[in-house]
């Protein structure tokens, strides 16, 4: 083993790359993984000398054909993987060759890198607490190369010591420190994209109820939204094929066009609110919207008035939306018309059926469509996350046979007898409800929360129709979980979720603390921007009006440097004087006023003798003071009672001395 | 910075400046900051300023570990050209200051490291030239306590020590030289060191050489050997005596006959060209002697 590395530095070391791996799993490939395995037990078996370190031409086959086998296992996962497999190689193989302090710092530095990627994907509060022992652990690698060895108990106080110390300052500058736009693009990690999906079959948002995971908050600037209007629309689906609803291709083209940043402007009026929304990323264009939501930067509106990010939301990121009460609506074209009332001509006979039934006998079609909800809500319907299965012909045996199922199943029923009839209709797909923090003020929407719904096209504007707040409107009025007829369907599977147990009421605070410490990190670190810096200033200097800007970032930088320079060298710390030194001390004043002044480097002995002498006073209470001193002082065999004693005939022999004059 | 032989460290005689390390630490700092400014990432950025500001803290710590430390120097005896020549400081600290020092001459010539303890330091230097000898500035440095920063100074002690000549073994050269001396009236040629003339009771100190073992043995006790010429006072060492060798070569012979006369407790006197040293014996006159063979030649 070589001088540089403790056992402790190569313990740290293992420890931090497997940390690293580990943090980094979900996007590293397996190979990747292995022969990180393999290089760290190589390493591992190198320190117990069961293994020689890998000659260099084995080193240089190991890196030719890992590089190779990891390039092509990854060239077509885009530029981004690329690279941090790449980047994830290299501190693979140079764990295995840490040959010098030169390598060590090579790798805490790759150490480093990597934790900034691995940030890149992780913001939660939880995983940066994960990325701070990172930190530490790096910062402790070099700490043992660089501190030695004798350090002992000291190690880990001075790691802890120079991390705490580095902290204000840090905060300071993250505080203050303006941020700057992209400089350039970033090649971006391609990445399933999370939420809902672009077209709706039956069962499928079924699917999203069974996951607790975040989908956005909402904070209200003034009043929340009544529950029974918050419906968060997401995109709405006219393109019917039979089986599923998606968007009709005029449709998808104007999405793509949003990307570009050409939306449609809305005409808007009767402004209520406004309201801030923290998306969870979910890898793709949409931001969830309640009715009627303008667009403001970085936003566009879409002709079915759903919001588009002009940026894939790829990290948590707050939008500002502005809620108005009314929009002007232009009437259909005959376009409009024909793609909102297109059906397949197959399939379904027995709806068709009782459609052509129900009109024959004079029913007109709003008396129709208010018939089917009116059964919904009468006969034997029933909510359930898990329905039977269904033939191909679903709305048939939906409506006629099983008589259960989830949102989709009511809506898609509902779309098609509306279409059937002739009157246009989409599907809008979104979320419903949400979770009211009532002490922080926000609203917490889950993927549980993901819903379906319909919007028919009545007396000249599109009109909201939830068909499944008529066979469970606790779903409306109190969310998923008190509409299931069944309970334990909510979160099935989901043991582990708080969100499970929030009946138990110690669980449930804990849940909603937790909820709200991970609401403030989002808000005020993860989402910590230009915009809240200026107000948050501004907010600060409004009470000191002397200042401006420039100054006061200055005197608070100022500040915390002088702070850690103070606990750095903590001045106010004096050499602290013994108790024999004390009772010298005072001696010598006594005779230094009185003409006896010690030399520098004069012995307590000789001073003593000195002083006797100009005095003319027995030798012996001296010669006695200066032995008591220099036993109290030097002799290191005496006992604390020993010293005691010897102590207080000290202090008493400095009394008589003084009495003396 | 002026010579002095004793140093307290602070901020006007030494240095501070990022390592090597520390200067790849900074551009590991920029690269992330790039990294966390396009992808808009506040965590990034965060460490981004932590790391900066880490830095300082470094700046800080490293400055403290050597801040106040005392070195002072002492003095060095004599020693002999081409061996490791050792001087020693002594370090004085407050506190828990001077943690992970590396001590060294500037120019270091010797093979051997420098011995750090607690309370000191002992730093080797080299030199195969006779005379007075000085090794040069003192060094010292510190990465304490991660790497990121060096302090150093370079202290002037003015260490000077005189080198003796390197001594070569020539007993046998001894023998006949002083035979050959004819310095007559000076000297007794008689120079058997074994024609012990007395034993007197051995004083600890004295040369291993001069035990009389024998008598040991017998259980006796202990004595030593004193020899006739002891008091005789009668090899006189001149450098003419090798006339076909070079200048050093005959002070390293001389060099070791002095320190071997000295061991068995003889009399000698040296003549170096003009300058004689009368005859004597004990320490002063073997270092007399050594003084002389190392400045013998080198201006006055």
């Amino acid at each position: 083993m070589k001088a540089f590395l403790s056992r402790l530095g190569l313990l740290l070391i293992i420890l931090s790359y497997v940390v690293l791996l580990g943090a980094l799993y979900d996007h590293l490939s397996l190979f990747l993984i292995i022969l990180g395995l393999f290089c760290s037990g190589w390493r591992v078996a190198h320190f117990y000398e069961r293994v020689p370190m890998l000659a260099g031409r084995w080193l240089s086959l190991l890196t030719i054909t890992s590089s190779i086998i990891t390039i092509a296992l990854v060239y077509q996962l885009g530029v981004f993987n690329v690279m941090l497999h790449l980047i994830v190689l290299g501190f693979s193989l140079k764990f295995l060759e840490l040959k010098s302090i030169r390598d060590v710092h090579i790798f805490v530095n790759t150490g480093f890198v990597l934790l900034a990627l691995f940030l890149i994907f992780n913001y939660t509060i939880v995983m940066a607490l994960l990325g701070s022992l990172i930190i530490l652990m790096l910062l402790a690698i070099l700490l043992s190369v660089h501190g030695g060895f004798f350090l002992g108990n000291g190690f880990s106080k001075l790691l802890v010591k120079s991390c705490l110390l580095s902290l204000p300052l840090a905060l300071l500058l993250f505080v203050v420190i303006p941020r700057l736009p992209s400089l350039w693009k970033m090649p971006q990690q391609k990445q399933a994209t999370t939420g809902l999906s672009d077209s709706v079959t039956p069962g499928d948002i079924a699917e999203l109820s069974r996951s607790s995971e975040l989908a956005f908050r909402a904070s209200f600037a003034n009043t929340p939204v009544a529950e029974r209007d918050r419906y968060w629309r997401v995109m709405t689906l006219d393109h019917f094929d039979g089986r599923s609803w998606s968007q009709s291709q005029w449709h998808k083209e104007e999405q793509q066009s949003a990307k570009y940043s050409r939306g449609k402007n809305l005409t808007v009026s009767f402004f209520t609110d406004n309201y801030e929304l923290i998306v969870e990323p979910h890898f793709n264009y949409w931001i969830p919207a309640l009715d009627y939501s303008k667009a403001a930067v970085g936003q566009v509106n879409l002709s079915d008035y759903t919001l588009r990010s002009v940026k894939p939301i790829f990290k948590r990121e707050a939008f500002n939306i502005v809620l108005y009460q009314q929009i002007q609506v232009p009437s259909l074209t005959a376009r409009e018309q024909k793609q909102f009332t297109q059906l397949p001509t197959q399939g379904n006979e027995k709806t068709q059926e009782w459609v052509a039934t129900k009109l024959k006998q004079g029913l007109a079609k709003e008396a129709l469509m208010q018939q089917l909800l009116f059964q919904f809500r009468t006969q034997n319907y029933r909510y359930t996350l898990k329905p039977p299965p269904l033939g191909n012909d679903f709305v048939d045996d939906f409506l006629f046979s099983t008589l259960a199922g989830f949102c989709v199943h009511y809506a898609s029923s509902y779309l098609y007898v509306a279409r059937l009839v002739g009157i246009p209709a989409r599907m809008v797909t979104g979320y419903l409800g949400g979770e009211w923090q009532d002490q922080d003020k926000f609203l917490t929407v889950r993927q549980y929360d993901a819903h379906a719904w319909v919007e028919i096209w009545q007396g000249g504007r599109w009109q909201r129709v939830d068909p499944t707040a008529y066979v469970a409107p606790e779903r409306v009025e109190s969310g998923l979980e008190q509409s299931l007829s069944n309970r334990d369907e909510f979160l099935q599977g989901e043991y582990l979720s708080l969100q499970k147990w929030r009946n138990i009421k110690l669980l449930n605070q804990l849940r909603q603390k937790i909820e709200q410490i991970d609401y403030l990190w989002a808000t005020w670190v993860v989402n910590y921007d230009n915009k809240k810096q200026l107000a948050l200033m501004q907010a600060w200097l409004a009470k000191f009006p002397w200042l401006n800007l420039f100054s006061a970032v200055l005197i608070a930088m100022l500040c915390a440097f002088i702070v850690t320079l103070l606990f750095i060298f903590k001045p106010w710390i004096r050499v602290k004087i013994s108790a024999e030194d004390r009772i010298f001390l005072q001696l010598q004043r006594y005779y230094a006023n009185r003409g006896v002044i010690r030399k520098k480097g004069q012995t307590v002995t000789a001073f003593c003798q000195q002083a006797s002498h100009k005095f003319q006073l027995s030798a012996t209470h001296f010669t006695s003071f200066a032995d008591k001193y220099n036993s109290l002082k030097y002799d290191s065999n005496l006992s604390a009672n020993q010293r005691q004693k010897q102590l207080k005939q000290l202090a008493f022999i400095c009394k008589q001395l003084q009495k003396r004059q | 910075m002026p010579a002095q032989t004793s140093f307290t460290l602070n901020h006007k005689n030494s240095f501070i400046f990022p390592s090597l390390f520390g200067l790849y630490f900074l551009l590991l700092c920029f690269v992330l900051f790039l990294l966390g400014t396009n992808y808009e990432n506040n965590l990034i950025l965060f460490l981004v300023f932590f790391l900066c500001s880490f830095m300082v803290t470094c700046l800080l710590l490293t400055y403290q570990n050597i801040a106040q430390l005392t070195f002072t120097a002492t003095p060095v005896n004599p020693q002999f050209a081409g061996q490791d020549v050792a001087f020693c400081l002594r370090i004085l600290r407050p506190t828990d200051n001077g943690k992970k020092l590396d001590i060294n001459f500037q120019k270091s010539v010797s093979t051997l490291r420098s011995v750090i303890s607690e309370q000191q330091v002992v730093l080797y230097s080299f030199c195969k030239q006779r005379g007075y000898f000085s090794p040069g500035r003192v060094t010292v440095r510190s990465t304490f306590p991660f790497g990121l920063f060096t302090v150093w100074t370079h202290l002037d002690f003015a260490h000077s020590v005189l080198l003796y000549p390197e001594p070569i073994n020539n007993e046998r050269a001894l023998l006949s030289s002083s035979s050959l001396n004819n310095y007559s009236g000076m000297s007794n040629y008689a120079v058997g060191f074994e024609q012990f003339s007395m034993l007197k009771s051995y004083q600890p100190g004295e040369s291993l050489k001069s035990v009389a073992w024998k008598q040991l043995a017998q259980g006796r006790g202990w004595f030593s050997k004193q020899f006739e010429q002891s008091q005789a006072g009668d090899v006189f060492l001149d450098i003419d005596l090798y006339p076909y060798l070079e200048l050093e070569e005959k002070l390293s012979l001389l060099c070791y006959q002095i320190i071997e006369l000295h061991e068995k407790h003889c009399s000698y006197g040296l003549k170096l060209g003009n300058d004689t040293i009368a005859n004597g014996h004990g320490m002063a006159q073997k270092e007399a002697c050594l003084k002389a063979l190392a400045l013998y030649g080198t201006s006055p």
